[in-house]
């Protein structure tokens, strides 16, 4: 895993918005989010349902539908701008560069046609017509590298399970051999077993590929143990980022801190906490730092100020003024024993979870 | 069978949200129905019509639409606002008294048929297996059957009918769409949550059917009504065009069959056969968009796309 | 395709035929007083005006066995149907029922099938564009008029094209199937086929702009639920090309439940086009029924009813066979 490499990253996204409208104004799913992800990366996205990780991930796609709108920013794939990008050039761009493992693996085959055609659907309409013997063993090939027979290409949807239908999206979105994959909690609708069994498939494929991923987990032990970096999103807001040892040992941003403590650990024989409160009603977010509401940390200067995102340490960003604007909290810990400070409010943030169960 | 207008509403295109018709509070209900034009417009309409009928009965004289009341084949001038017929009948009166029996047997039909559908569409749906299995497909059948046909056999046995006869007749076949329409929603509506809840807190399979299940089918029950009145027209007018059905109450579809017999058309008569067809395309077109209004109202996703 | 499948569909077939033909023996005897007796009687008493007037009415009384039992009367009854025997014409004896109805059959299921044919794939194709988001505003305006032709009956409009097109502009003939006189020539003539296409342009159109409105309401309302599919967001996300996620994956799966319509709405259509062919003065089974109306012509009205009612069980066969073909969920068979 090269975390520093000198060259641009596969994927850019700076200051990217998108917003729902309806008639009591904008919904900002996603607001002013900047990121990027390298080659070869696997990058995970976490935080609570609702909070814009599937509707960054269809923007890089350019498929937010009515009502919602990207709004600005830029997403600059190997340099240049998708977003500028016509209608007909985006559709080629799809699969043949970016490819979407779906969050719905269950009801995203087209039931009336068998897996065969669904495939060479993206082949033919990509690469153009393909002789049919080459294209029967493509495709066998494909469904062989996720682990299934060859035969499954004649059959139809509901004559598989679901970790087939699942494994049947990976081999689609591979087929093209894109430079990023996304995947929308690719195992979410599986049992654990089928779960393990189908992330490795992705995560063999994908370094097979040299592709990059990008990965949404439901499940936020899977997603730690297969991300190379994470963030952390917070009512359409990229709140942390961080390689993702670093990000789970010492998150540092409250409502990280708050989410990381609120997975059950078997080493440290202690029960999940919840975060107290419920994440922001986006028609009419709180102001400013979107998260005061349900901080321990929580100044005035919290609502009066946006924090921004700053960077801790090297591949490490995370937007809370504990970190840009330290002098501000009374008790405020020095720059050097801020992580321990931090690490004890964890503790607390933790307790008061436990408190309002 | 007007049911065929109304899309194919199956499980999936249910409402996610769970609330339901009943929750979901009678204001705001009351300003979506006020709201929406397709149903103000359908209900001005057809209240108008039936209005101006009934109000019209009592103002013009029956009398104008006897044989030889007035003038033959007279174009419409300030005496005969509609002119007259071959036979001398004054089209103004016979339209307005011939307005609101049409709609009687609509109405009369309408009702026995929603109401043996409702029965029927709730056992079946609720209670599934063998009897809805027959239910349902008898159904399909008495849909299939080309119901005019039938009409028109038993009537051409029995020719001299009243309206009332009639309005019963249409009923035998006006039950199936409703009933459709009733069993599919019922099917849906069971696998709801609030169903088994309501049987875990011990209601009984009736008390559920009335408390929970009806209140629920409204919008379908409202919908089945209204297609299966505009259905009763239909076959009313359809077999009177064929020169069977009630001949002594005017009524609209007995003016028309009597323009077609009187070649109203060749004859360029148009004041004897325009009326009764735009006073039928009002009653068809606002039952429609009542109808449309209806189904909006049951399936949200409509709504957004309709606007 | 499973056998359970056919023999089902099978099952369906009969017992539709059999709810019919039922209710075209009951029915007569519903109604006041003995109808049938009455039936003879009156033709007794017309018996100077019918030719071969006593050998009539011996038929009719052997056949509808007067003096047996209902049950046996019955089962008589479902016996000749199944030999499509309906008996004879009362008005053109010694013709049979049979011979009469198949002179007017093929204007009957031609006009219909064609009308029928065309008025489903606009009503689908248009009720799927309605909603489709490339679809030009002018277009969905265009549809939307269409759309609100849907509670229109057919006699209506087809009343008002006799009227307007046929005779106030004079661009169409308003009545008949052939120009008056007209006969084939030997072999092909072109000639007599344009003519007749000619005279049966109107009455498909009233059929067409009638029916195609419920098609594209019923089509609109699935088109909705299967743009929120999931396979609709895979499909655009693989960058297929708009005009294939349309036909392949929208329009595919929204049209399934249009076909169970289709069986569904054909006894209304049949019924609504027998009133158009009266109006039209179209020589099909409609204007038969309207004579044979006239003429107290019952066995030939039972026998026009009972023969309709067999072409539409028979359409509902064929699409009720062709289904599991396009709905590879119906019978779980695999290649």
């Amino acid at each position: 895993m090269t975390v520093f490499t000198d060259s641009a990253p596969l994927l850019q996204i700076e200051n990217l918005r998108v917003y729902y409208w309806n008639q009591a104004g904008p919904v900002k799913a996603v607001d002013d989010i900047s990121f990027s992800i390298r080659s070869n990366e696997r990058f995970g996205f976490i935080g609570e349902s609702g909070c814009g990780k599937t509707t960054t991930i269809m923007a890089i796609l350019r498929l937010i539908r009515r009502p919602g709108r990207i709004e600005g920013g830029r997403i600059l794939l190997k340099g240049s701008d998708i977003l500028t990008l016509s209608g007909e050039e985006m559709r080629q761009t799809r699969w043949n560069r970016i490819s979407l493992i779906p969050q719905g693996a269950m009801n995203s085959l087209n039931p009336v046609m068998r897996v065969r055609d669904q495939i060479a659907d993206a082949i033919v309409t990509h690469r153009g017509a393909v002789p049919n013997r080459e294209l029967r063993e493509r495709i066998g090939d494909l469904l062989e590298t996720v682990q299934l027979s060859a035969d499954v290409a004649d059959m139809f949807p509901h004559e598989l399970s679901g970790g087939m239908k699942q494994r049947v999206c990976i081999a689609m979105a591979t087929a093209l051999e894109p430079e990023l994959i996304i995947a929308d909690e690719p195992t979410s609708a599986l049992d654990v077993v089928v779960q393990k069994a189908v992330m490795e498939t992705l995560i063999g494929v994908q370094e097979r590929m040299d592709a990059s991923m990008i990965l949404i987990g439901h499940d936020m032990g899977m997603t730690a143990q297969v991300a190379d970096r994470v963030g952390v999103m917070y009512a359409g807001k990229l709140v942390e980022v961080a390689d993702t040892r670093e990000l789970f040992r010492q998150p540092q941003h409250p409502y990280s801190q708050a989410l990381i403590s609120s997975l059950p650990s078997i080493r440290e024989k202690k029960r999940g906490g919840g975060i107290p409160g419920l994440p922001p009603f986006l028609l009419n977010p709180p102001d400013n730092c979107l998260f005061h509401p349900r901080c321990s940390h929580a100044i005035a200067f919290c609502q009066e100020t946006a924090p921004l995102m700053h960077r801790i340490k090297a591949g490490h960003m995370a937007a809370c003024h504990l970190h840009s604007a330290p002098e501000k909290f009374d008790s405020g810990p020095e720059s050097e024993g801020g992580h321990s400070g931090v690490l004890a409010a964890t503790a607390t943030g933790s307790g008061a979870g436990r408190q309002a169960r | 069978m007007t049911t065929a207008f109304l899309p194919e509403t199956g499980p999936e295109s249910l409402p996610v949200e769970e609330t339901t018709l009943a929750t979901r509070g009678l204001r705001a209900s009351v300003r979506y129905w006020l709201g929406n034009w397709k149903l103000s417009l359908g209900l001005v309409l057809i209240i108008g019509l039936t209005g101006f009928s009934i109000i019209g009965s009592y103002i013009v004289d029956f009398d104008l639409t006897k044989v030889a009341a007035g003038d033959f084949n007279a174009r419409p001038s300030e005496e005969y606002i509609f002119g007259t017929d071959n036979v001398g009948r004054d089209v103004w009166a016979l339209i307005i008294h011939g307005i609101h029996p049409s709609l009687k047997v609509g109405l009369i039909a309408g009702v026995l048929g929603t109401a043996v559908g409702v029965v029927l569409g709730v056992v079946g749906g609720y209670y599934g297996g063998n009897t809805d299995a027959v239910i349902s497909t008898m159904a399909d059948i008495f849909l299939t059957i080309p119901s005019l046909l039938i009409l028109v056999v038993l009537a051409s046995y029995i020719r001299t009918t009243t309206l009332e006869f009639t309005a019963l007749v249409i009923a035998i076949f006006a039950w199936a769409g409703p009933t459709r329409l009733i069993r599919s929603q019922t099917l849906s509506l069971r696998e709801r949550a609030f169903v088994p809840l309501a049987k875990l807190s011990g209601q009984s399979d009736f008390e559920i059917a009335i408390k929970q299940i009806m209140p629920n089918l409204l919008p379908y029950i409202m919908a089945g009504f209204v297609g299966a009145v505009s259905g009763a027209i239909l076959a009313l007018v359809g077999i009177q065009i064929l020169g069977l059905g009630p001949l002594f109450t005017p009524n609209l579809g007995m003016i028309l069959q009597a323009a077609y017999e009187g070649a109203a058309i060749f004859r360029g008569m148009w004041w004897w056969w325009v009326p009764p067809t735009v006073a039928l395309m009002i009653i068809f077109i606002s039952l429609f968009l009542i109808s449309l209004a209806l189904d909006e109202l049951a399936n949200p996703r409509l709504r957004e796309r309709a606007k | 395709m499973s056998l359970t499948y056919i023999l089902r569909r099978l099952g369906i077939f009969f017992l539709i035929l059999w709810v019919a033909s039922t209710l075209n023996f009951v029915i007569p005897r519903l109604a006041p007083g003995d109808p049938i007796a009455a039936l003879i009687g009156e033709m007794e008493e017309q018996g100077a005006t019918v030719e071969n007037s006593a050998e009539l009415i011996g038929m009719f009384r052997e056949r509808f066995g007067l003096d047996d039992p209902l049950p046996i009367q019955y089962l008589k009854y479902l016996a000749a149907l199944a030999r499509f025997d309906l008996g004879y014409s009362i008005r053109f004896f010694p013709a049979t029922v049979s011979q009469i109805v198949a002179a007017a059959l093929p204007y009957t299921i031609g006009l219909l099938t064609a009308t029928s044919l065309i008025t489903f794939v606009l009503g689908i194709l248009a009720g799927a564009l309605l909603v489709w988001h490339s679809t030009p505003q002018f277009g969905r305006a265009v549809i939307t008029f269409f759309m609100m032709l849907a509670p229109i009956p057919y006699y209506l409009l087809a009343i008002i094209f006799v009227s307007v097109l046929a005779f106030s502009l004079g661009w169409f003939p308003y009545s008949g199937v052939v120009s008056i006189g007209r006969l084939p020539k030997e072999g092909l003539d072109l000639g007599f086929i344009v003519d007749l296409i000619y005279h049966s342009l109107l009455p498909a159109f009233s059929i067409i702009i009638a029916g195609v409105g419920g098609w594209v309401l019923g089509m609109r309302g699935m088109m909705v639920t299967v743009l929120g599919e999931d396979y609709l967001t895979l499909a655009e996300a693989k960058g297929l090309k708009d005009r294939r996620i349309f036909l392949r994956y929208a329009m595919r799966n929204a049209i399934l439940p249009q076909f169970t319509a289709l069986a569904i709405t054909l006894g209304y259509v049949v019924s609504g086009a027998t009133i158009v062919e009266l109006i039209f003065s179209y020589p099909g089974m409609g204007l038969r029924l309207f004579e044979a109306i006239n003429s107290s012509d019952f066995p030939v009205i039972q026998g026009i009813t009972f023969f309709l009612v067999v072409s539409i069980a028979v359409a509902i066969l064929i699409i009720d066979l062709i289904y599991p073909w396009l709905d590879p969920r119906i019978t779980y068979s695999r290649r």
